[in-house]
This record gives C-alpha cells, sequence and structure tokens, in this order.
C-alpha cells in the first residue's frame, strides 16, 4: 500500500510541479501516438472501406492474413522494421534509427493491420440497403465511400481509439527503435521500464499514473467529440 | 380536342390526322432528344413543357387496339428504355431474363408478378445500380456502357421498398444527391425545401430522419429523389406496409409529375388498385421472364 | 469540413517538428547500462555538448549490443569495459582511435548473514569456489554484458562450470540484477558504481573486494568510418579527445555517489 501511495505523491509533485523532463517525455509519448494513429488511419480506413463494400476472390484470405498480423507480438514488427532502417538496412539512409521517426514508422506498421480489420467489421456491420441508396442517387464510388463511413459513425471512430490506446501504451518498438534516449526518444512506456529497472519505483508509478490519465483524458475528448457530432 | 389529349393519354386516335403535327413535333422531339442526351447533370425542370408536347406526340402516333408491339415509330423518337436479351444472374443461377422490353418516354408502366419473379431486379438494372450480365439497355437512345453508367444513373431515380435513410436530419437527406453533384449549399437548402413542400412535409427539414413514421419516411425519401428531377422515377412496391393515407398521396405525386412534367414512371405493385388506376401499360414477370405486355384489364381515365 | 483542415494542420506542423527535431547536429553513443545508471554521463556530456553546440544521444544496452550496434554503424562512439571484446572490435576493423578512459571495480554483494561463508576467501576465484560447492543462490547478468563477461572469465579461472538451480540467468539490466539478489538473498556480482546508487534501497553488503580479476577498465572507441562513411567521425574524435582531456578526466576523478567516487581517471597517466 506504501509503495502505491508513494507513487500517487510523487506523480502529483511531478505534474504539479511542471517537471521538464516529464513533461518531454509525455511530449513526445503523444506526439508520437498521435502521429502513427493518424498514418495508420489514413493507411488503413480506406483500403478497410474498399475491402469492406467488395467481394473478390481472396477476400477470405486476406481477411485471416489481417487477423494474423494483428496479433503479431511487437518484438516481431520491431525486429523487423529495424533491419529495414538500420544503417545497414535499405532505408537506412533516413536516420530514422533512434530517432522518433523511427518509432512512429514502427508503431504505424504495428496498428495498420488493427485499424484496417476493425474499420472492415464496422462497415460490414452497416446497413446493407446503404449502397444500394447511394448509388441510386448517382453517388461515385468515392461519394459511396464516404457516406458508408458516415453511416458506420462511431464504429470507425472507436477503432481509431483503440488504435491510439495500442500505440501509447507500447514499450517493445519504443526501445527497439527509438533506443531510449534521454529528452530524445524517452516515452512514458520505456521511462516506466528503465526507471523500475533502476529500481525507482515510486517514479515509475508516477509515469503510470501520468499515462493512465493521458490515455483518459484521449478517450473522453473523442467521446464528447462524438456526442457533440450526433453520430 | 388538344387539351383533353394532353389528360388523357389513353384516348385511342388516329395517325393519319395529324400527321401535319407529327412533322412540327418531330422537330421538338429532335431537339428535346438532343438536350437529354448533352445534359446528363442539369435538372430536367425546363423539359417539362416539352414532355408535354412530346407526349402529345405520343398520343397522336398511339395505336389502336390493346397491344403496343407494332410500331409505327419514326427511328429519331427515342424510346426510354430498350431492352435487348437482357440477362442477370446472381451467381451461377440466372434471375432474369428478357428478351425485348421497350418503355416509351413519359409512359407510366406496372411491372407485376410473385414473388421472386425478378422484379426487383429489374428495377436495378433499369436504374442503372447494377450491371446486366449480359444483353444491352439503351437509355434515351444510347447505349448504356460502363462509362456512360454513372450519367444515366444520376438522370433515374429508384425509390427501394423500406427505404434507407441516413443518420442526420430529414434535410440532410433530403440534400445529399444535390450536394454530391456539386450545386451550392444555399441552392441545396432552396430546393429541398420546395422538394419536402411538394410531398407534404413542410416544416419537416429539422426532425432526425431515424424518428419518422413509415409513410413520412417514405414521402422523405421520395422527395430525397425528387429534388434530383429524374427523367425516370422507378418505385418498388411504393405502396407496401403504408397507410392508406400515404399511399394515396405518393400516388398523387407520382401521377402528378408523370403528367405535369413528362417523368417516365415505371413501378412495381402487388395491388391490382395501384395498376388498373395508374398504369398504362402491365408487364408481367414470371420468373425472371416476361409473361405478358398489355394494358390493364379496364381501362379508367385518369380523373386527376 | 474546417475542424477537419485545422486537424491535418496540426498533424502536418506535428510531422514536420518530429523530423526537425534533430536538427542540431547529434552525436550517437552507445555504452553500457551501469555507465548510464551511475549517473557519470550525466555530468560529464553537458560540458562538451555545450561547447560543441550539439547532442550526445546515448544509447544504454548490454556491452555486446553496444558493439554490435558499432558494428553496424548505427552509432558514432562506443563507450564499455569490456577490454578483450574491445580489442576484438579495433582488430575487426570496426573501431579506431581507442583509448583508456576511467576504470572501477567490481565487488561481489549478498546477505549481511553470508550463508557460504564468501568474507573470509582470499581471491574472487575462492568465492566462486565456495559459491559452487555451497551450492549458494547467485544472480548472474546472463546478458553478455561487461559485467557477465567478467564474471564468466572468473568462473573459467575456477574450473567450474556454473550449472544448477543455485546460478540463476537474469537476462536483465545490473539494476534489475540487484533487485533480486535482494529479493532472494542471494549473491551476485556488481560494479562498484550501480552498487553504490542502490546501496540504500537494497540490503545487501560487499562481501569481497580488491582482487585483480575484479579490475573493470572503461575504454572509449570511435567507430570506423571507413566501414561506415555516414557516422559522425570528428565529432566522435572531438569526444574521445575531451573525455580522455584534463577537463573531462577532472570531471570524472570529481563524480561520487554517497559521497564515495566512483570511477578512476585513467587517460592521463
Amino acid at each position: 500500500m506504501d509503495f502505491l501511495l508513494e507513487g500517487i505523491v510523487a506523480a502529483f509533485r511531478l505534474i504539479v510541479g511542471l517537471d521538464q523532463e516529464v513533461y518531454a517525455i509525455v511530449f513526445l509519448s503523444v506526439r508520437v501516438s498521435v502521429l502513427a494513429t493518424v498514418y495508420a488511419s489514413l493507411l488503413g480506413i480506406p483500403p478497410g472501406v474498399w475491402v469492406a463494400l467488395h467481394q473478390f476472390r481472396g477476400k477470405g484470405a486476406l481477411l485471416l492474413c489481417l487477423n494474423t498480423l494483428m496479433a503479431l507480438p511487437t518484438v516481431v514488427v520491431g525486429v523487423f522494421m529495424y533491419g529495414l532502417i538500420s544503417r545497414r538496412g535499405v532505408f537506412g539512409e533516413l536516420d530514422l534509427l533512434f530517432a522518433p521517426g523511427g518509432i512512429v514508422l514502427g508503431l504505424t506498421a504495428l496498428i495498420v493491420p488493427l485499424v484496417m480489420n476493425l474499420t472492415i467489421a464496422a462497415i460490414h456491420a452497416t446497413d446493407p440497403r446503404l449502397v444500394t441508396t447511394c448509388r441510386a442517387l448517382g453517388a461515385t464510388g468515392f461519394q459511396t465511400s464516404w457516406k458508408v463511413v458516415q453511416e458506420a459513425g462511431f464504429a470507425v471512430i472507436a477503432a481509431v481509439v483503440v488504435a491510439f490506446g495500442r500505440v501509447i501504451s507500447e514499450v517493445g518498438i519504443a526501445m527497439m527503435l527509438g533506443g531510449n534516449i534521454r529528452g530524445y526518444t524517452r516515452t512514458i512506456t520505456t521511462a516506466i521500464a528503465l526507471e523500475t529497472s533502476k529500481g525507482e519505483f515510486a517514479l515509475g508509478m508516477a509515469l503510470g499514473i501520468i499515462l493512465l490519465l493521458v490515455s483518459a483524458g484521449v478517450n473522453a475528448a473523442l467521446f464528447l467529440l462524438q456526442r457533440r457530432q450526433r453520430w | 380536342m388538344v387539351n383533353r389529349r394532353m389528360k388523357h393519354h389513353k384516348r385511342k386516335s388516329s395517325p393519319q390526322r395529324h400527321r401535319g403535327r407529327r412533322e412540327e413535333q418531330e422537330n421538338n422531339v429532335k431537339k428535346l432528344c438532343f438536350s437529354i442526351a448533352s445534359s446528363p447533370h442539369r435538372p430536367v425542370a425546363k423539359h417539362g413543357r416539352f414532355a408535354d408536347s412530346f407526349s402529345y406526340s405520343l398520343c397522336s402516333l398511339r395505336l389502336c387496339g390493346e397491344s403496343f408491339q407494332t410500331r409505327k415509330w419514326l427511328p429519331t423518337m427515342n424510346n426510354a428504355y430498350n431492352l435487348d436479351d437482357v440477362a442477370f444472374s446472381y451467381g451461377t443461377s440466372q434471375v432474369l431474363f428478357l428478351e425485348r422490353i421497350e418503355i416509351r418516354p413519359g409512359e407510366m408502366v406496372a411491372v407485376v408478378g410473385p414473388n421472386g419473379s425478378g422484379k426487383t431486379t429489374l428495377l436495378h438494372l433499369l436504374a442503372f445500380v447494377e450491371p446486366p450480365s449480359s444483353g444491352s439497355i439503351r437509355f434515351f437512345g444510347e447505349e448504356c456502357s460502363a462509362a456512360k453508367r454513372l450519367g444515366f444513373r444520376r438522370r433515374v431515380g429508384l425509390l427501394t421498398q423500406n427505404p434507407y435513410l441516413f443518420r442526420g436530419t430529414v434535410m440532410d437527406n433530403v440534400q445529399w444527391g444535390l450536394k454530391i453533384r456539386g450545386v451550392t449549399a444555399a441552392r441545396r437548402h432552396e430546393l429541398a425545401l420546395e422538394a419536402l413542400r411538394s410531398v407534404g412535409l413542410a416544416g419537416f427539414e429539422a426532425r432526425r430522419a431515424r424518428e419518422l413514421s413509415g409513410g413520412e419516411s417514405q414521402r422523405t425519401a421520395l422527395a430525397r429523389i425528387l429534388v434530383l428531377e429524374p427523367e425516370v422515377l422507378l418505385l418498388d412496391e411504393p405502396g407496401n406496409h403504408l397507410d392508406r393515407e400515404s399511399v394515396q398521396l405518393t400516388e398523387r405525386i407520382v401521377a402528378n409529375l408523370n403528367r405535369k412534367k413528362g417523368t417516365t414512371v415505371i413501378f412495381v405493385s402487388h395491388r391490382a388498385s395501384d395498376v388498373d388506376s395508374l398504369a398504362q401499360r402491365v408487364l408481367h414477370l414470371h420468373q425472371g421472364r416476361l409473361d405478358g405486355n398489355h394494358a390493364p384489364a379496364r381501362l379508367v381515365p385518369l380523373a386527376r | 469540413m474546417k475542424a477537419s483542415v485545422l486537424f491535418l494542420l496540426v498533424v502536418l506542423t506535428m510531422t514536420v517538428a518530429l523530423g526537425s527535431a534533430g536538427a542540431e547536429t547529434r552525436l550517437r553513443m552507445a555504452t553500457t547500462t551501469s555507465t548510464e545508471d551511475s549517473g557519470l554521463l550525466k555530468v560529464l556530456l553537458p560540458p562538451f555538448e555545450k561547447a560543441n553546440k550539439c547532442k550526445v544521444d546515448v544509447l544504454s544496452t548490454g556491452t555486446g549490443k553496444a558493439l554490435k550496434h558499432g558494428e553496424n554503424g548505427d552509432v558514432d562512439v562506443v563507450f564499455v569495459h569490456a577490454r578483450k571484446a574491445e580489442d576484438k572490435f579495433v582488430a575487426d576493423g570496426f573501431g579506431i582511435d581507442r583509448k583508456d578512459v576511467m576504470h572501477n571495480d567490481y565487488v561481489i554483494v549478498g546477505p549481511k548473514a553470508d550463508p557460504a561463508g564468501v568474507k573470509s576467501a582470499k581471491t574472487a576465484v575462492e568465492v566462486f569456489k565456495k559459491l559452487a560447492e555451497g551450492k549458494a543462490e547467485f544472480i548472474s547478468r546472463g546478458d553478455k554484458s561487461g559485467t557477465h563477461m567478467q564474471e564468466q572469465a572468473i568462473w573459467k579461472a575456477a574450473g567450474i562450470e556454473p550449472k544448477g538451480k543455485w546460478y540463476v540467468e537474469a537476462g536483465q539490466g545490473m539494476g534489475n540484477v540487484l533487485q533480486m539478489a535482494f529479493d532472494k538473498k542471494a549473491y551476485t556480482i556488481a560494479d562498484r558504481g550501480t552498487f553504490l546508487t542502490f546501496m540504500n534501497k537494497i540490503d545487501l553488503v560487499v562481501l569481497f573486494e580488491g582482487d585483480k580479476s575484479l579490475f573493470n577498465p572503461y575504454g572509449i572507441i570511435a567507430v570506423n568510418p571507413k566501414k561506415h562513411p555516414k557516422v559522425n567521425y570528428e565529432l566522435a574524435k572531438k569526444l574521445i579527445d575531451y573525455v580522455t582531456g584534463p577537463e573531462g578526466q577532472k570531471v570524472i576523478a570529481d563524480f561520487k555517489q554517497n559521497g564515495k567516487q566512483v570511477f578512476f581517471p585513467d587517460a592521463i597517466k
């Protein structure tokens, strides 16, 4: 019980005291997570919508593939990405390894299958009459797809929120591709891993609490947005 | 005589008497066909007046008797639809096979048949929502190709059975069709209000579409289509599951449209009363094939 | 529509900011967890960063991994404490300009009660023999770190291959291993620096020290630009000069943990 209390007190002190290092860490975490979520959405939602609305041979195989990719352990994604962006790798020139860019790349790769899969599920759950109605009203393929996404509404938003939650709590990839460099690529999660390995449990817990608050805050904001738009 | 003919399309008339007039109408028809063919996206409102004289000239050509198969037809006058050997298969089973169907512009045609006879599929083909598995469909004289499909689709309005309304308000629903055609917001709003008024839903714009009653929903869906001023209106069992009042209102609106603007109307119905009172011609479908093509049993003139 | 335009602008700005965050020159250094955890680098690097208007990115991993990073060219300079591995690194042509920096030593720590009677031993080898005989629980780093390699050298010298339930290969950093030893009331070998850092948090004591085999020298090596042209060799050279120069060495000598000196400078003899 002491432990927990110590952690909460430490957290409070850090947040209120506007500790610069802590805020840098939090800001980095949020930044890479938001970017990864946005990129993954841009890469995952349109193909997801297309797949959901079209029938083709191999659709079943594709869905199976996506399910497998979703369950891929992060270290596998991390190792693969490491191979790509290391100086000896294909994209070594881009200097992404041990930089925030590398983390964003890794996180994006991690959640694209997730976003795509959830989008497909969301679209499949829409009314089958929707597409016919749109087409009958003279919509182009793109206009129909956009309307379908709008009608799927909260389900698609939920997919994005889940993806965000996944990346902000990600440790393995941030560690492997970021290197946990103080002041540069240290995210909340890698910082927690480091502090607890140094025996600084109170600090680790404080960071954990902050992470929870950030996550809850984002979820709440999106929830309110959904309410206001009256999805 | 002219006035009467405008109102009562079903009157028989002999062709010889109006040959002179026919030539005059030919030119109007040519102009009309050309303008319809060359402006797929503009609302067809202006054509209302032409369409009148159009159907007028049709009347003058109408043959006596109950069969419209024999064509004494000027090649420049285009049918709304020409279906030739059109087939549609769902997977491996063939659902529809139609050797030849012609639908003239401004006609009011009913499609009847038992369940599963392919009526809805036919409507979907006529709306260009689905392409046929084989065969050709000509729309106002033009062959339908993949490139032209969207254009044709935009000139046809399809009211499905149990229509699906989008989330949001009635206004959101009615103006969506205009929005995707690039009409400005102010104009959209204006046209939508007008359309709602014409279906008797004035004041409903701010209502949530999902909270409407059955009759109101159908009328909203109808307004959604009418605002786009389609040249052809397709209705799939419009009288189904609705109260008498809504049905009558829909009938009135549709008949009005046909009369005033010359909109071609094709509707699927189970009810003998609809068929008899509205249709000029009835297509019988049975197991995906055409079973008969004739005028309704009783020729009742349109009293409205 | 306006909200989404604003949102896109924010995202675009963030992306650009992400890219330019490293706009200033960055020197990448791979080092060991014990070096980083000791806190030395926090005081050693800032004067250099200020003088050269750059940022030194410190990647702290195990010695093995740090050297691998150097081999791959993912870092510009390597700062570890594993003489044999370092020599091989240079011999293989991956590193150049190796210089001695400092040294500290390892200590063997354990519970105050000392069930294996390690205190009375005269040499490190004797300590290990006693541990093996008594099957006293011993936590090993098990991660090819400098500490681990030093430990393995002693086992080899004692002619023992440590196996059994009492020999725990943790595969973790020094901090975690010390924690584990504390929790299990076990023995372990640790570098003095890290141990001093943890002294207040865990209840282990130094049971043996001072043997030659516990000597722990640190070396700094620049990654060979011939193997990896993209490394920042110029800046790496400057860092080496600083660390082994009078200024750097003084900082090292003055660095204290709990009032005790942790590292002993070696560069200037």
